[in-house]
């Protein structure tokens, strides 16, 4: 049957099909308008969700944690836990001196964490803390913008940046200082006192995980050594070489005699319980990535994703009756067509592929034309910047601003859902066409 | 032998019914008849008599409830859907009563369209030309190529269909009512094409029709009466 389909000549079907759309133009322009509204709108939702995903991968990368992650606990006795790693100056050297692995690293930093409370006149708040050195991440600045303050004065001891969303809970403003307490590995609390110096813009929800300080305050409370850190943090070159480089740092590490901590794929401040119950003392190693260190925020995604497939599945569901009851009419109307071309010797397969072939050409034009549109409209809202004014939406977006992101792969995906669909709805009424006896077409009477 | 390669049509012991509703109609009753290569020949008898449905076997677009019919030598209730529309592509040519053209395609296209249906013919775009122009030539039409049907009269309409229906030089060519829709003298100018390429080409012409005037210029008469052949002549 396919076999006849492409021996013989499809020219004229495919102008037979051209010529049919064009002649029944009102209706052809109704459904394309329908397909093209269904690909502009999916393109957006699409956009909007990328947008998200890249803004989070961004933000998350920039603010949490590197690439990859070379943390860890140290363990003075069974029931403690500190996220440090001891004597990191000699892992740095070893992943730089290991030519496979350095190959593929942008940048490697370091940043103390910790993860404690911090106590305004009016109130207190507990989070996870970054101590940061800013003359090795100054791309910091460029990224956290400041709604009061000044960011770059993290450089100098004693000082702190905070964001919007603190500030608001803590009721504090730019000068004012706060208390930092921190539980020490001797299961006592050290404190603390730090100034606030720049008031951050909120980035949405990532936000609430974030006070930035001088990594040597942060050094002081938790009364750690000049060679300790909170985490290595490697920033690749390519992304998609993660895993790769995640198993070359595992092993260079392993083989250097390194204690590694079991896979465990959640960001480092909820694994404190566990390894706080483990009875092991000293230091493990914990090599975790970008997505495992935010995995407690994937859900905003998956919601994300969820929605943009509900909504989807909606629009298509809509396209296929469309296109279904399109097929239908132009059925109804060249009955007679059909059963004079079944007459002449079309075999049935060529009746189906000639109203596919319509269906496609008609819903491959509208959904260029709509992804085209969908596309151009999405990069012009994203250079518009425009304000996100709910808080709650800032916080669900994680963003302060629309940010839309238009990937070829979904692109292709859109064009690829819509044409599919499009085809699956003309099927059934394309397979009844071929299924009509040539006798009976022929004296159709509408 | 002789009997096999002279019959290109044999009609054995046809019948065929319709249901209409809970009636059944007997539209053919007990039909024999056989056919030869180059025969020129009407189904006359009044309305409701089963020319169109006896032209309909003939021409594989229906089939018998009872009875055999061998086309070509081939028994057509042994053949599946896919043999019989092969048979209808390399054997048969229908002129339909209302034309019956592709609306969308012009007057080249509409006549080339069967021999893109052929396997051996589909990717041939010279001999596919060559037999188009051939025959477009025959009906008068050459100069009128790029027209779309609507743009022609009832008689150049069934001058393409004739044009269709020789195009990929079938042993016969079925008309139901070719003259129906059309004026007499463009009805006898279409009847004169039809003799003139049965002449020429030893087609098999089979057309059903009314009209005396017409009945008189076929060579073979057979005239069916309440589904049943009341005669078969040979005309002199």
């Amino acid at each position: 049957m396919f076999k006849y389909m492409f021996k013989i000549n499809l020219s004229k079907i495919f102008l037979i099909s051209y010529r049919n759309i064009i002649k029944n133009r009102a209706r052809s322009a109704i459904l394309a308008i329908a397909i093209l509204l269904v690909t502009f709108i999916l393109t957006l939702v699409m956009a909007i969700t990328a947008g998200v995903d890249d803004n989070l991968t961004k933000t998350a990368s920039t603010l949490m944690s590197g690439d990859l992650n070379v943390g860890g606990f140290y363990k003075i006795s069974s029931s403690s836990a500190a996220p440090a790693v001891t004597e990191y100056t000699k892992i740095t050297s070893l992943i730089m001196n290991d030519p496979n692995i350095k190959s593929e690293i942008s940048k490697i930093v370091d940043r103390i964490r910790g993860y404690g409370r911090l106590i305004s006149d009016e109130t207190s708040m507990d989070m996870p803390l970054w101590g940061v050195d800013l003359r090795n991440e100054n791309y910091l600045s460029k990224i956290l913008k400041a709604h009061e303050g000044d960011f770059d004065r993290v450089i100098d001891k004693g000082n702190m940046a905070i964001f919007e969303y603190h500030a608001r809970k803590l009721k504090v403003k730019v000068g004012d200082v706060v208390t930092l307490s921190v539980p020490t590995q001797r299961n006592t609390n050290n404190t603390k006192d730090v100034k606030v110096v720049a008031i951050l813009k909120d980035i949405g929800f990532l936000s609430q995980f974030s006070v930035f300080l001088n990594s040597a305050d942060l050094r002081d409370v938790y009364q750690m050594k000049e060679n300790v850190t909170g985490v290595i943090m490697i920033y690749l070159k390519n992304l998609n070489k993660l895993k790769d480089v995640e198993n070359k740092v595992n092993k260079l590490l392993t083989d250097n005699n390194y204690k590694l901590m079991e896979k465990d794929q959640r960001p480092f401040f909820l694994k404190f319980d566990k390894v706080s119950s483990e009875p092991w003392r000293g230091q493990k190693i914990d090599i975790t990535t970008w997505e495992e260190e935010i995995s407690f925020l994937r859900w905003i995604i998956k919601i994300f994703n969820a929605l943009t497939m509900i909504f989807t599945v909606i629009l298509l569901v809509i396209i296929a009756f469309g296109i279904m009851n399109a097929v239908m009419i132009a059925i109804k109307e060249r009955t007679i067509e059909i059963g004079t071309l079944r007459a002449i010797g079309m075999q049935k397969i060529m009746v189906i592929k000639m109203f596919l072939l319509e269906a496609f050409l008609l819903s491959a034009t509208a959904s260029i034309l709509g992804i085209t549109l969908g596309a151009v409209v999405a990069l012009f809202l994203n250079i518009l910047h425009i304000p996100i004014m709910s808080e709650a939406f800032r916080s669900f977006l994680l963003s302060n601003e629309l940010i839309l992101s238009v990937r070829i792969d979904n692109i292709l995906l859109s064009f690829f859902i819509v044409v599919i669909v499009t085809m699956l709805g003309a099927i059934y009424p394309s397979y009844r066409a071929s299924k009509l006896k040539p006798i009976v077409a022929i004296n159709h009477i509408d | 032998m002789t009997n096999l390669i002279s019959n290109l049509i044999s009609v054995e012991n046809v019948c065929k019914d319709y249901k209409l509703g809970a009636v059944t109609v007997n539209a053919l009753k007990e039909i024999n008849i056989k056919i030869s290569i180059g025969e020129f020949m009407t189904i006359a008898g009044p309305s409701g008599s089963g020319k169109t449905t006896l032209l309909n076997l003939i021409g594989c677009v229906d089939v018998p409830t009872e009875g055999e019919l061998v086309i070509d030598g081939k028994g057509i209730s042994r053949l599946s859907d896919k043999e019989l529309t092969e048979l209808r592509l390399n054997t048969i040519g229908f002129i339909f009563q209302t034309f019956n053209l592709i609306p969308v395609l012009n007057v080249y296209d509409n006549v080339e369209f069967p021999l893109l249906l052929k396997n051996d013919l589909s990717k041939n775009k010279k001999e596919r030309k060559e037999r188009v122009m051939y025959f477009l030539d025959k009906v008068g039409l050459a100069d009128h190529l790029n027209h779309r049907p609507s743009e022609l009269s009832g008689g150049q309409r069934q001058r393409v269909a004739i044009a269709r229906a020789l195009v990929s030089k079938p042993k016969i060519v079925l008309a139901d009512e070719p003259t129906a829709n059309l004026d007499s003298e463009t009805g006898q100018n279409i009847i004169d094409l039809m003799k003139k390429i049965n002449r020429e080409d030893h087609t098999t012409f089979i057309f059903s029709t009314h009209d005396t005037s017409i009945i008189k210029q076929a060579q073979r008469v057979v005239v069916l009466k309440d589904g049943h052949i009341s005669s078969d002549e040979m005309m002199k």
